[in-house]
């Protein structure tokens, strides 16, 4: 098995080529990607690597860099354990409700920690919660649990299982770095995270200014 | 979510018939959002600052002193086009939605928002586009989207988009 540093050695070209793409929402391997690359094969190299780390998604001829690819590289470093775990990620639903999410909460397998939207909301009260992220010991034995509770597995859902990592030293730290590794609204949270407990965490994302503003603003107005 | 929107229907109660954009609007449309809890809309005809506080709506002191509700929710209030979306347009595009006792409030239309989300394209927008794309893409009217932006690369381009995060 590789180790973080190993992993970053093999991916560091994709990661030199996703720095160079302009930002866009999606790409065109053809328009896009094999000026940068060169060839079609070398930017499919690189878009492999890239997929690896969860920081890419390829569907045909277009992909998606996750915008964490963009944080300076002692900070990718640090969210690889996040990356690979959303990457690996299984979604599940029942009723596609609010009714799901209590049904797990209130049957959560040992040594369980909730991270993203549910955590971030229980530490900062800054944006509702949507879908419970859940990093569990065994992934596979609570995916049987809610599938024999007539959950089913697809992309819809609002529970999400993680592989739980093994050394989460600090919890709000890990929130934090799973809200820059997912990106999308998370990046709100991150800073919401960063702006109360930032002052705790070793590492600091690398945020665009607006969004800083934007959330300081609405954290400290006050009615 | 739900405060959300029954503020909304607060909202128009109080102030006529506003129409509401940003993550309430992506609410209404896909029935799943998270939101800031802030309400943002936009008025035919602006609002004073006397009507506001006869309304009992009060102005924050700190930060960009923005306006709250007499319930204490933050809005913003838009006179003018949104990035993307002109006045006009929004107008004319928008869409009703009942909520409930025959009560209803006015969003932004569907295509109106994935072009001013297109148009921002911050990390937040991005989200709520593939949540656009997951729920309703079958309902965009590609039409409408021409007819806003006026412009077939612009066009092609949001309708790429929005095909490849709906996977």
């Amino acid at each position: 098995m590789q180790t973080i540093t190993e992993m970053m050695y093999t991916a560091e070209s994709g990661i030199r080529f996703a720095s160079k793409l302009t930002p866009k929402i999606s790409y065109s391997v053809k328009d896009d990607a094999v000026p940068i690359a060169g060839s079609i094969s070398t930017a499919y190299r690189r878009l492999s690597l890239l997929e690896n780390l969860g920081l890419a998604t390829i569907h045909r001829s277009q992909f998606q860099i996750n915008r964490a690819a963009r944080q300076p590289m002692y900070i990718l470093e640090k969210l690889v354990p996040s990356l690979i775990a959303l990457k690996n990620a299984k979604r599940f639903g029942r009723k596609y409700h609010i009714s799901d999410i209590n049904f797990v909460k209130n049957n959560l397998p040992d040594g369980s920690f909730i991270t993203l939207d549910y955590r971030a909301w229980d530490v900062t009260k800054f944006q509702t919660p949507l879908d419970l992220y859940v990093y569990v010991t065994d992934i596979e034995k609570t995916a049987k649990f809610l599938k024999d509770n007539d959950f089913n597995e697809g992309t819809k859902g609002h529970v999400v299982l993680l592989q739980k990592q093994p050394n989460i030293k600090n919890d709000i730290e890990q929130v934090y770095l799973d809200c820059i590794a997912k990106g999308g609204r998370s990046i709100l949270d991150a800073i919401a995270i960063e702006l109360k407990y930032g002052e705790q965490f070793d590492i600091k994302g690398r945020f665009d200014i607006q969004d800083i503003l934007k959330v300081q603003d609405d954290m400290q107005t006050t009615s | 979510m739900n405060s959300l929107v029954n503020e909304a229907l607060q909202i128009t109660k109080e102030l006529g018939d506003v129409i509401f954009i940003g993550a309430l609007a992506t609410y209404m449309h896909t029935k799943n959002a998270r939101d800031s809890r802030d309400i943002d809309f936009v008025v035919e005809n602006s609002i004073s600052d006397e009507e506001l506080i006869s309304k009992n709506y009060h102005k924050s002191t700190t930060g960009k002193q923005p306006w709250f509700t007499p319930r204490g929710f933050k809005i913003d209030i838009y006179t003018r086009g949104i990035p993307g979306v002109s006045f006009d347009k929004i107008i004319e595009n928008s869409k009703k939605f009942a909520i409930k006792n025959k009560k209803e409030i006015r969003v932004l239309g569907l295509e109106s928002l994935i072009i001013a989300k297109h148009k921002a394209a911050r990390d937040q927008d991005i989200e709520d586009l593939k949540n656009i794309a997951m729920h309703r893409l079958n309902q965009i009217d590609w039409n409408v989207v021409q007819e806003i932006t006026n412009d077939e690369f612009m066009t092609k381009q949001i309708k790429t988009d929005i095909k490849f995060l709906s996977k």
